[in-house]
């Protein structure tokens, strides 16, 4: 797993008189509408998930590069391997903490499955960095077992470079409305009564439930 | 006359204007002058200019072709490009300030920026009005109203206006104004956008400082036309609005949009003086990144400007509150 660590800011960048002058580069992915639930269907909770942010490296071609995150989703080694995030990522100490709008991870509930979380950083640091016109990517996992996670991109959306301080915030809303959005991995459930997006697990495990499920019917009419 | 904030009270100011033969101007202007608090710190304050400077004189429009406009009576005499505007006074483009391109002394015509349409002729009356400068706001000598003069760009105080859909820093050099990076031509009497434009000051010198802007009030109704990429526009003198109830949404106005991406955007320096971008999701005002919750109730400024980000295509031409009802 590849993970960029980015330097604390200090006082003495932000008083450097170099003619490109610091300011803060906001990257955020938030659910505010639409709740991101876990496989078992329960919603997204302090401590449940983890959120990162980053984008994935199997191909530089968007389309190619989404299906074979899909085609992974049942090998994390691969997964976690081809991913370059910001850290840290939105675990349960961040969601703790809260929004603090520091330097690093911020976040916060909005209401039950709704969350929100934004990943600022120093812009003349940020552009030292791979992320600049990268395709974002919020992948979401369960805590207890990162093997279940849902995976979220947008069409045309990338992480931006540090070059103005007015073009400074880019947000990707995972939300039925949002058009542009793509549930690379994971169900989105919005047409039903749950009316979320939800984790799935990895295909092993899915097909050992439904072998579970297979095993118990043919029990039954033998009985 | 609703109460607007001002220092001097309504004054009667009279302007000599013997090259006019017809439509002078009237005889008291109402004239003011306030303070205006620019943050220290390497931190952004915005400038709005709801005064303008001394008009030059009133006329009537003759006749129209284009984005020519004719006027009655005796020329102005030689006005620069790109240094003055025109304020429409009467008729369907009423409150509508155009910067003018060029001006022909010897046949009275005004070549507009924007072609005006709907002008009544030979009953419809404009203002011209010298658009502020770096030195008519800030002043032409080294750390104008006290910010900080560097021969080094970085290490000075910055000022951004918009040109062009762009917003381009300057700062003073201990000489004089000039860009940032580009031409180190003097820029101390370049306008700073027109009568709707305010600026934005990038503070990087420690302290804040108090700026006083002074001017002829505007009065009556103000259309302001916003066009594609960033402009930063003056805000009424009138009092704290709010985004909510500034119409900058709605039909023919900004994009709103779910997706923020989509959306036009507004971009105010908080309290503590740092960038803080909104876009209306259709529903409510919210910020770009942070909270999602509903800033609708956010209070934009009296003598401050915002900076809009359009990204939408055509021209909004946004009605502002009135300065007072006549």
């Amino acid at each position: 797993m590849k993970k960029l660590i980015l330097a604390s800011i200090t006082t003495a960048l932000a008083a450097s008189v170099s003619s490109v002058f610091a300011h803060p580069v906001n990257h955020q992915v938030e659910n505010s509408m639409n709740q991101i639930s876990l496989v078992d269907g329960s919603p997204i909770a302090l401590g449940n998930f983890v959120l990162r942010i980053g984008y994935f490296t199997f191909d530089t071609n968007f389309a190619l590069n989404n299906a074979a995150i899909a085609a992974n989703v049942g090998n994390l080694a691969a997964l976690n391997a081809n991913f370059v995030e910001v850290n840290p990522p939105f675990d349960a100490a961040e969601q703790l903490e809260g929004d603090t709008e520091e330097f690093g991870m911020n976040g916060d509930i909005i209401s039950t499955g709704l969350w929100y979380a934004y990943y600022r950083a120093d812009n003349v640091a940020w552009d030292a960095t791979t992320f600049p016109g990268k395709p974002i990517y919020g992948w979401y996992q369960e805590a207890a077992n990162p093997n279940n996670m849902a995976i979220f991109t947008q069409a045309g959306l990338t992480f931006l470079d540090g070059s103005s301080p007015f073009e400074a915030d880019r947000n990707m809303i995972v939300q039925e409305v949002n058009a542009n959005l793509i549930v690379v991995v994971g169900n989105d459930r919005t047409a039903t009564a749950f009316d979320d997006y939800q984790m799935v697990p990895e295909p092993s495990a899915a097909l050992l439930a439904l072998a579970g499920v297979g095993a118990l019917a043919a029990r039954r009419r033998r009985s | 006359m609703k109460k607007h904030r001002i220092i001097c009270s309504a004054a009667a100011v009279l302007v000599g204007l013997s090259a006019w033969a017809q439509a002078e101007l009237p005889v008291s202007l109402s004239t003011g002058i306030t303070p205006v608090v620019i943050t220290g710190g390497t931190k952004y304050s915005t400038i709005g200019l709801p005064y303008h400077r001394q008009p030059l004189g009133r006329a009537v429009v003759t006749a129209v072709s284009g984005a020519v406009v004719t006027h009655d009576g005796a020329g102005l005499g030689t006005i620069a490009p790109n240094t003055h505007s025109v304020l429409f006074l009467t008729g369907s483009n009423y409150g509508r300030a155009v910067r003018i391109s060029s001006y022909n002394n010897a046949t009275q015509q005004i070549t507009l920026a924007a072609t005006v349409t709907g002008i009544a002729l030979n009953a419809d009356e404009l203002m011209v009005i010298p658009d502020h400068t770096f030195a008519s706001v800030f002043g032409a000598g080294a750390d104008p109203s006290g910010l900080k003069s560097d021969l080094t760009p970085g290490s000075a105080d910055w000022v951004f206006i918009a040109d062009g859909g762009a917003l381009v820093p300057y700062f003073h050099n201990g000489t004089n104004w000039r860009r940032v990076s580009g031409s180190p031509a003097n820029a101390n009497n370049l306008s700073l956008g027109g009568l709707n434009a305010g600026c934005l000051v990038l503070k990087r010198s420690p302290g804040n400082i108090t700026l006083n802007i002074s001017g002829v009030l505007r009065s009556g109704k103000q259309l302001v036309d916003i066009t594609p990429g960033f402009s930063i526009v003056t805000f009424t003198d009138v009092g704290n609005t709010t985004l909510g109830a500034s119409g900058l949404t709605g039909p023919g106005g900004l994009a709103a949009n779910s997706d923020p991406n989509l959306a036009d955007k507004v971009t105010i320096p908080n309290a503590s003086g740092d960038l803080v971008s909104y876009f209306n999701n259709t529903s409510n005002w919210r910020r770009v990144a942070g909270s999602p919750a509903n800033q609708n109730s956010l209070a934009v400024q009296a003598h401050r400007a915002i900076i809009v980000n359009k990204i939408s295509s055509g021209t909004f031409r946004w009605p502002v509150l009135e300065s007072f009802t006549e």
